[in-house]
């Protein structure tokens, strides 16, 4: 390559370059946090710097022609795990039939018209439905600006991926438990062999270290401490003294107002 | 790396793949037509090959002309009997020219030539029973004057002036023409009279019976003469 050519490409202001990083940031799918009523975006040069958006279409004004993957917070989610082995759920569209039939049951009538994504791994299935957020309304913004979404989860399975490809010697334990917290809510991940046992949501009297101390006694047992992983934000007053107390090993910080982006970008 | 369960909103069911059995559809048909043409090919192929060998069978004593490529077996059948044909129609040729009495038109020329008209050439035509006759006269009046002359013979028909003019050297003759007189050119048709051919045949589309004749004596002694001759003499 000719001098010429490098200072064209590599210079400091050089418009190829800074074409090419325009390109290659809309080819990358950046990931969004999704609570009702705020959609949080990361910035890869400051990772726990995340911008706040009132709504999608904020950002996808910012950003056009990019991709996203949506992580929904559990504030907007329900779960749904199939207990029993013996029901006849052999593929998606059947575990998904069954969750909608549980969460009208479980939630009213307004859960008729909740999304259900359905999983099946490991052995194990289950669902998960939207309450808190209108996904069509997402959609809509997005296709708005062109804006293709290439993922929308719940943040607990991609949390759960990204503390196993973290930690990944955490991924084969007989039992682990990651525990993720959301100022007042709690959702509890438990695995077994390599599986998803259970997903259940709990809630904390107030978003404050000793309320989620007292739920924690209650949910993990003293001998299981090691392999219950938390993680989370929305806790007041949350120091290092504090965490250190939890019946749990605190990947991170708790404080904050979303999660930090490797618990949300695997 | 164990698979986490990944529940997400967007995917979509599993997608039927239409287009795929479309182009899959394509292809065999494609692949179908090809089949049937190869194999009608073939069946031209092994046709063409017992032809060949039915020709081959015919004519042993053909002079092979050294090997051919496969795919021309058929263009060499048929250059083959155009060549046949050629040689039946030269030689019938000159059968027509051979039936005429020669001599006794040639008497009836000279008879009639006017003094100072030299004749230089005749071209004859078996198959139209057309001649052409080229001559030396030293004026113009002589010229036409053998013109009526020829017209008035036994066995003469159409007599026709073509060409009166200076002797320039012209169809090619090499030979300086010597000074003095005009070059012309008559044409003329043979009668089919009785009395000037030696066997009758029919006018119009002659030679059936001839070409059959030759056909089937061509083995014997067939002619090589061919086209037009000028027996160039003076009658």
């Amino acid at each position: 390559m000719s001098p010429l050519l490098r200072e064209a490409w590599v210079g400091p202001g050089s418009a190829l370059r800074e074409a090419w990083l325009a390109v290659r940031g809309r080819r990358m799918a950046q990931a969004l946090f999704v609570q009702p009523g705020a959609v949080w975006s990361y910035a890869l040069e400051a990772p726990h710097d995340a911008v706040r958006h009132d709504h999608l279409a904020a950002w996808c004004a910012a950003h056009p022609h990019s991709q996203a993957h949506l992580v929904l917070s559990g504030l907007a989610t329900h779960d749904l795990v199939v207990q029993d082995p013996t029901l006849p759920l052999h593929d998606a569209a059947a575990v998904a039939a069954w969750a909608a039939h549980q969460f009208v049951h479980y939630h009213g009538n307004a859960a008729q018209h909740w999304p259900v994504a359905p999983w099946m791994a490991g052995g194990r299935c289950g669902a998960t439905a939207i309450h808190g957020v209108d996904l069509a309304a997402l959609q809509l913004a997005a296709a708005a600006q062109a804006v293709r979404l290439r993922a929308v989860r719940s943040w607990w399975a991609v949390a759960l991926a990204a503390v196993t490809q973290q930690v990944p010697a955490l991924a084969s334990a007989v039992a682990l438990q990651v525990l993720l917290v959301e100022s007042t809510l709690l959702t509890q991940v438990s695995c077994s062999g390599g599986a998803v046992r259970d997903v259940q949501q709990r809630w904390l009297d107030s978003p404050t270290v000793p309320a989620l101390h007292t739920l924690l006694q209650e949910l993990v047992p003293a001998e299981g401490a090691s392999a219950a992983l938390l993680l989370g934000y929305g806790l007041e007053e949350a120091t290092p003294a504090a965490l250190q107390a939890l019946p749990a090993r605190v990947l991170g910080a708790l404080n904050g107002d979303c999660p930090a982006l490797q618990w949300v970008a695997p | 790396m164990r698979r986490w369960p990944q529940p997400d909103f967007l995917a979509r069911g599993p997608r039927r793949p239409r287009l795929a059995w479309l182009v899959l559809a394509t292809g065999g048909l494609a692949c179908a037509l090809g089949a049937t043409d190869l194999l009608g090919l073939r069946q031209d192929l092994e046709r063409e090959a017992r032809q060949l060998a039915r020709l081959r069978a015919a004519e042993p004593a053909a002079p092979r002309e050294g090997a051919r490529p496969n795919g021309s077996v058929a263009a060499a059948a048929t250059a083959q009997r155009g060549k046949e044909t050629l040689r039946v129609n030269a030689a019938w040729q000159v059968q027509q020219r051979l039936a005429y009495r020669w001599e006794l038109l040639f008497a009836g020329v000279e008879s009639a030539s006017p003094p100072g008209v030299q004749w230089l050439a005749l071209e004859h035509d078996g198959e139209r029973a057309d001649v052409r006759l080229d001559g030396r006269a030293p004026d113009v009046a002589a010229a036409l004057q053998a013109v009526e002359a020829l017209a008035a013979c036994e066995g003469w028909g159409e007599v026709a002036l073509r060409y009166v003019g200076e002797p320039v050297g012209e169809r090619g003759t090499a030979a300086p023409e010597p000074r003095g007189g005009l070059r012309f050119e008559l044409a003329a048709r043979l009668a089919a009279d009785p009395a000037v051919r030696e066997e009758p045949l029919s006018p119009g589309r002659p030679g059936e019976a001839a070409r059959s004749a030759w056909k089937s004596a061509r083995g014997t002694s067939p002619p090589s003469q061919t086209g037009t001759d000028e027996p160039g003499s003076r009658p």
